[in-house]
C-alpha cells in the first residue's frame, strides 16, 4: 500500500466511527426537540430540517473536539509505527474534511426534502453550512495546534482564547444591535447571497486556512510521546 | 535482506540548556543483534526516538541507506521502533483497545505479519479486547514486542521489550526472536536493563554514558579483553599498573578490580592474584557504576 493511501484508509475508518456517533448524537436531540414541541404539532418537515440543523451543530462541536482528540490519540499512535508528520496532518485533514462532507451532504438533502427548493438551499444553506464546517475545523486545529505545542499550558492559552473569541462576539453583536445595522446588512446581497451568509462563507473559510496552517506550523516538529 | 545502513552522524539533542545526548556517532549495520545498555537517563530513549525520527535532534542527522529518515517514509518503511508503553498514562493512544492498536500498526507497517501477529497473541495469552491503558506493565511489553516483529521491519528496534514480562513470556521471547533472525537475518537493537538475560543474544553491545557513546564494539570481543582481578591490594596493583581499571573493590588487605585491556594488550602472567572472565553485566557495572 503507498505510504498516504495508509492514511487515508486509518483516517477514513476513524472519520466513519465518529460520523455515525454524530448520527446518533442528532437523532437523539431531534427525538427530545419533537416530544417537546409535540404539544404544538410538529410538522415532518420541520423535524427533519432540525435534525439537519442539529447535525451540522454537532458536527461543527466535533470539528472543534476532533482536532484535539487527533492530536492526543492519534497522532502520537501513527507516528510513533513510523508515519511522517505531513503525511499524519494531511490524513487527518482527509478525516475531518470527509466527517464534515458526509454531515454536509445529509443536511442539504434532508433540508432540500424537507421545504427548501434547491435554489433556496444554494443561496442560504450551503455557504452558511460550509462557512460553520469550514470555521470550527478552523478552530479546531488551532486548538489543537496549540494543544500539541505547549501541553498544560495550552490550557491557559485556549481559556485566553476563548474568552477574547467571546467577548468579540459578544461587544459585536451589542454593538450591531444598537446601531440597527442588522436591517442593512439584511438588504445587502453578494453574488445573490445575504451578505452575512457570503461574511459567513468566507471567515469559515479563512478561519480555515490560518487554524490549519497554524496547526501544522506547530506540529511539524513534535515529539512522541505515548 | 538488504545491505543497509541506519546511521547517525554527530547527534546532539538538548532540552532548553541542559544537553541529554552529546555529538553521537553511531552506526547500526544490518543483520545483526545489537545491545543498547545504558543506565537511568543515559540517553538511550532519546537515541532511539531520534534514529526512528520519532523526536527530533537539535543537531546532527540520522540516514537510512544514505537517505535522510527525518520525515522521509521511504526510509522510515525499513524502520520499526517499537517503544515502551508508559502505563501512567490513562489518556491519548493507551486508551485504544490492544487490538485497535495492533489495526493500526497492520496498516501502517508495509511487511506486516498478521499470521505471526495471530500466533503470538495466542501464544502469550494476550486479551487484545483490553484497553492498552488498562493492561499490566507485563501485557503492555507482549503488545510492542508483537508490534516489533510482527512489523518485518528491516531495522527493528525494541526499547525495554522485557520489562514486567514473567520468566516464560520472556523465554518465549527471546526464542521467537532468535527464529525470527535465523530466518529474516533482519536488524534488531534491544535497549534493555535486563543484561545478564540477553547478554547471549548480542552480537554487537553498545554502552551509553551520560549521554555520550562509550564504546560500540562485538560482545564477544569485548569480553574476551575484561577481566576482574582479585587479591592482595599491593599484587593487584602491581598486576594492573598502566593497565585502565575500573571499579575498584577494596575489602581488608584484598582487593578487586574490572579491568578493560586495549586491543592487543595482554595481562601479566606469573602474578598471585585471582583472574576471571567479566560478564557483560559486571562489565557495564564497572563501566557505568559508582567507585566503591
Amino acid at each position: 500500500m503507498k505510504p498516504f493511501y495508509r492514511h487515508l484508509k486509518f483516517f477514513t475508518k476513524t472519520s466513519e466511527l465518529y460520523f455515525l456517533i454524530l448520527l446518533l448524537l442528532a437523532l437523539f436531540f431531534t427525538f427530545l426537540q419533537t416530544l417537546s414541541t409535540a404539544v404544538n404539532g410538529m410538522r415532518a418537515a420541520d423535524i427533519l430540517a432540525g435534525f439537519a440543523n442539529q447535525l451540522i451543530f454537532y458536527t461543527a462541536i466535533v470539528n472543534l473536539v476532533l482536532p484535539v482528540n487527533c492530536q492526543f490519540q492519534f497522532f502520537p499512535l501513527v507516528l510513533s509505527i513510523n508515519a511522517t508528520r505531513k503525511h499524519t496532518f494531511l490524513g487527518y485533514q482527509w478525516g475531518s474534511f470527509l466527517l464534515s462532507l458526509q454531515a454536509f451532504l445529509v443536511a442539504l438533502i434532508l433540508n432540500i426534502c424537507a421545504k427548501t427548493t434547491f435554489s433556496d438551499a444554494l443561496l442560504s444553506l450551503v455557504p452558511v453550512y460550509i462557512g460553520i464546517l469550514f470555521g470550527s475545523m478552523g478552530v479546531g486545529g488551532l486548538l489543537a495546534g496549540i494543544c500539541g505545542h505547549f501541553g498544560k499550558a495550552a490550557l491557559w492559552i485556549m481559556m485566553f482564547i476563548c474568552g477574547l473569541v467571546g467577548g468579540i462576539v459578544g461587544y459585536t453583536s451589542v454593538s450591531f444591535r444598537d446601531l440597527s445595522l442588522a436591517a442593512t446588512f439584511q438588504i445587502v446581497t453578494v453574488f445573490g447571497m445575504d451578505l452575512r451568509i457570503f461574511i459567513t462563507l468566507l471567515l469559515g473559510i479563512a478561519v480555515y486556512l490560518i487554524g490549519n496552517t497554524v496547526h501544522y506550523l506547530l506540529i511539524r516538529k513534535i515529539s512522541v510521546r505515548i | 535482506m538488504n545491505s543497509k545502513t541506519l546511521a547517525c552522524n554527530g547527534i546532539v539533542k538538548t532540552y532548553g540548556k541542559k544537553e541529554v545526548l552529546h555529538n553521537i556517532d553511531l552506526s547500526i549495520e544490518p543483520s545483526k543483534i545489537y545491545g543498547l545498555i545504558g543506565r537511568n537517563g543515559a540517553g538511550k530513549t532519546t537515541l532511539l526516538s531520534i534514529m526512528t525520527a520519532q523526536n527530533p535532534a537539535s543537531h546532527g542527522t540520522v540516514t537510512y541507506d544514505g537517505m535522510p529518515v527525518w520525515e522521509n517514509q521511504t526510509a522510515l518503511d525499513h524502520i520499526c521502533f517499537s517503544r515502551e508503553l508508559n502505563p501512567l498514562i490513562g489518556w491519548g493512544s493507551n486508551n485504544l483497545k490492544a487490538k485497535d492498536y495492533l489495526k493500526t500498526a497492520a496498516i501502517y507497517y508495509p511487511n506486516w505479519d498478521q499470521t505471526l501477529a495471530d500466533r503470538l497473541i495466542k501464544d502469550f495469552e494476550l486479551d487484545v479486547k483490553k484497553r492498552v491503558c488498562k493492561m499490566s506493565k507485563g501485557m503492555m511489553s507482549m503488545v510492542t514486542i508483537i508490534i516489533a516483529l510482527a512489523s518485518k521491519a528491516d531495522i527493528t528496534i525494541l526499547d525495554e521489550p522485557v520489562a514486567g514480562l514473567d520468566v516464560v513470556t520472556r523465554d518465549l521471547f527471546y526464542k521467537e526472536l532468535l527464529d525470527d533472525y535465523a530466518q529474516t537475518g533482519r536488524t534488531f537493537v534491544i535497549s534493555t536493563h535486563i543484561i545478564e538475560e540477553a547478554a547471549d543474544l548480542f552480537e554487537e553491545t553498545i554502552i551509553l554514558k551520560d549521554g555520550s557513546l562509550l564504546l560500540k564494539e562485538n560482545t564477544q570481543e569485548l569480553l574476551e579483553r575484561a577481566f576482574h582481578i582479585s587479591g592482595k591490594a599491593e599484587d593487584v596493583d602491581a598486576v594492573c599498573a598502566g593497565l585502565l581499571t575500573h571499579h575498584t573493590e577494596n575489602i581488608g588487605r584484598s582487593k578487586g578490580v574490572t579491568v578493560l585491556l586495549e586491543p592487543g594488550q595482554t595481562l601479566p602472567g606469573n602474578a598471585d592474584v585471582s583472574i576471571q572472565p567479566v560478564s557483560l553485566q559486571n562489565l557495564f557495572v564497572a563501566l557505568c557504576g559508582r567507585e566503591s
